[in-house]
């Protein structure tokens, strides 16, 4: 069943920058578009086990930081070799300067 | 306290920040390698980076991936992990590769290197110094993932010697020299591009999928570490394509140009590749012209396919290439055949079985061309008369492989294939109308090549007896000839138990 988990708060991301956050043994990564959005999907890369809130977010793109495949963290689309899944995304909110995911 | 830079910040200062405008010199001499080839730039901040990466990030997961290999190298050779091999003969692929394949990848840790202090763009600095660093990375970890085997093989033992000097050995190292001397821009749409882009599927994936079928777990695990190296030198081949270009419209003929001229150079050295693919592996995962099939007729296909948009074409004499597809391991194994005494690995007469598995592979060539030479040399050995070509090769002024190719897109595939170039009164010889085009472009250049055969003949290397040439590269009797009867087979008798000590141990010691 979805829940709405407390992340971290809003101030804790830079515009253009990402942050892990683990839950329940899953590791989760967010993120602060240029527009000052948020965003959330899985933790780590599908292409090998890799944390991509090491990586480095650019726009819309964040690059993982081992083999350098990029996916767009808005829509999670895997944007060419080395990764061809796509990466899970999760709904977002701000409550309170506080970000919530829904796992 | 500060708030900690963000990544994005970091990666500014950590790339372009590294950058500056000189001010007591003049750019031009800064970088005085810039424009003497043509190219023409006229904004480096246009360049995208192929991937985004920090000097702490690279050296972090350049670390993780070379804990991950040293220990299954470890392991490997712990458990005397070479006694799992296929057949003892698949040793003779890996001296191939480390006589001739890694040697070049410290070849390419020295252009890059040249390349990052070249170029004026913060941006392809910073990619060609991790390109730099990584081909080092690569020959090391050969060196010593192969070193195991050196410890119960022959031929293995110098290799960057060898490199320097040997006659087959001169196809890949004239290649590599031949980018290495010319300006960074060709430097790198060879290496980056032609090499690494285009052609680079057909080096490793037959040597490493080659390995897996022979048992050769070590060797499987470098090249999935190299591998993913090689993820970012092809983005970086195919951006410097793309930028250079966008730059200017005067780029896109010189580019062409390299492009024809390099994926030529780098065919014809995967020449050697065909034949360890063909007739060198005891158990083949894909032949030499399922492998061109798939990653150049399909995959370099559709790249040329996109690249059209840019002005590109597919280079020239490809289509040569593919023709050849179904003739070259065939045709470069002969050549071995003929000099194997001379060489520093071990091959062979194929099985039966081997011979039925090219006729499936090659139905329209292997029993019509090749099959008859083998069984005539088959009868041969049978009567005792083993034969071993006792002269010295005509060689190709420019690939350096000896004149065995034949006339094959002029449907004469019986025909050696011979063309003659004249410069200020001399004559050259090459060995295709690819090679004829490279010379005849730069003349200068390939009248300076360091021909091997030549050279004995010169009296360069050594002496003028085989003994004298081959203690030159330092090569020992043992290390040559046929698999059959040789040091190695002996030693991997004994080890699997098949002889008796004795025998294996004379052998060993020879």
């Amino acid at each position: 069943m979805s829940q709405w988990i407390e992340a971290c708060v809003t101030d804790d991301i830079d515009a253009e920058d990402v942050l892990r956050f683990d839950y329940g043994g899953h590791s989760y990564a967010v993120y602060h578009s240029p527009e000052g959005e948020f965003y959330a999907t899985d933790g780590l890369c599908t292409h090998e086990k890799v944390q991509l809130a090491d990586g480095l977010v650019m726009d819309n793109i964040i690059e993982c930081p081992k083999h350098n495949g990029r996916f767009n963290y808005k829509t999670g689309a895997a944007l060419g070799a080395t990764v061809c899944v796509n990466l899970k995304t999760y709904p977002v909110k701000v409550e309170n300067n506080t970000l919530y995911i829904q796992v | 306290m500060a708030k900690k830079l963000n990544m994005r910040k970091r990666y500014e200062l950590l790339t372009r920040g590294l950058g500056w405008e000189p001010t007591y010199q003049a750019k031009e001499k800064v970088f005085s390698n810039e424009s003497y080839e043509g190219i023409k730039i006229t904004d480096w901040s246009k360049w995208e980076d192929p991937f985004r990466l920090t000097a702490d990030a690279y050296w972090k997961y350049q670390a993780e991936k070379d804990k991950k290999l040293y220990a299954v190298m470890d392991s490997f050779a712990q458990n005397n992990a070479h006694l799992n091999l296929s057949d003892g003969s698949y040793v003779n692929a890996l001296k191939l590769f480390i006589q001739g394949v890694s040697p070049l990848e410290y070849q390419a840790h020295r252009g890059f290197a040249r390349l990052a202090r070249q170029f004026s763009g913060e941006g392809a600095q910073i990619a060609c110094q991790m390109q730099s660093i990584d081909e080092l990375r690569h020959a090391q970890t050969q060196i010593h993932t192969i070193s195991h085997y050196n410890k119960h093989f022959n031929g293995m033992h110098d290799p960057f010697h060898m490199h320097d000097r040997v006659w087959y050995l001169s196809v890949p190292k004239s290649y590599f020299d031949d980018a290495k001397s010319a300006g960074p821009f060709e430097f790198i749409t060879s290496v980056s591009f032609a090499f690494e882009y285009v052609l680079t599927n057909l080096l490793f994936v037959p040597f490493m999928s080659g390995a897996a079928f022979n048992g050769d777990m070590a060797t499987v695990t470098f090249g999935f570490s190299a591998q993913s190296d090689e993820s970012r030198h092809m983005t970086l081949g195919l951006e410097i394509i793309k930028f250079l270009v966008e730059q200017h419209e005067d780029n896109l003929p010189i580019i062409q140009g390299w492009i024809d001229k390099h994926f030529w150079r780098a065919y014809r050295v995967l020449g050697l590749v065909s034949m360890m693919q063909d007739y060198m592996l005891p158990e083949s995962p894909m032949s030499w012209k399922e492998a061109w099939d798939i990653y150049f007729v399909e995959n370099s296909g559709a790249l040329f396919n996109d690249l059209a948009r840019y002005g590109l074409r597919m280079p020239k004499h490809h289509e040569v290439a593919t023709a050849e597809a179904e003739h070259l391991s065939h045709q470069v194994w002969g050549i071995f055949y003929n000099y194997i005494h001379a060489a520093a690995f071990n091959i062979g007469l194929p099985t039966e079985a081997k011979m039925n598995w090219l006729s499936e592979k090659y139905p329209n060539t292997f029993d019509k061309y090749y099959r008859p030479r083998i069984e005539m040399w088959r009868e041969m050995e049978a009567q005792g008369k083993r034969f071993f070509n006792m002269g010295l090769p005509q060689l190709c002024q420019v690939c350096q492989i000896p004149m065995g190719f034949t006339e094959v897109s002029k449907n004469d595939p019986m025909q050696i294939a011979y063309r003659v170039s004249e410069f200020n009164g001399e004559k050259f010889h090459t060995c295709s109308d690819g090679c004829k085009d490279i010379f005849d472009h730069e003349p200068e250049k390939y009248v300076h090549a360091w021909l091997p055969v030549h050279q004995i003949f010169q009296g360069n290397c050594g002496g003028a007896e085989i003994p004298d040439i081959l203690n030159w590269y330092h090569f020992k009797p043992e290390d040559g000839g046929d698999y059959k009867g040789s040091a190695d087979e002996a030693r991997w008798k004994a080890m699997k138990g098949e002889a008796s000590p004795a025998t294996s141990q004379s052998n060993a010691a020879a």
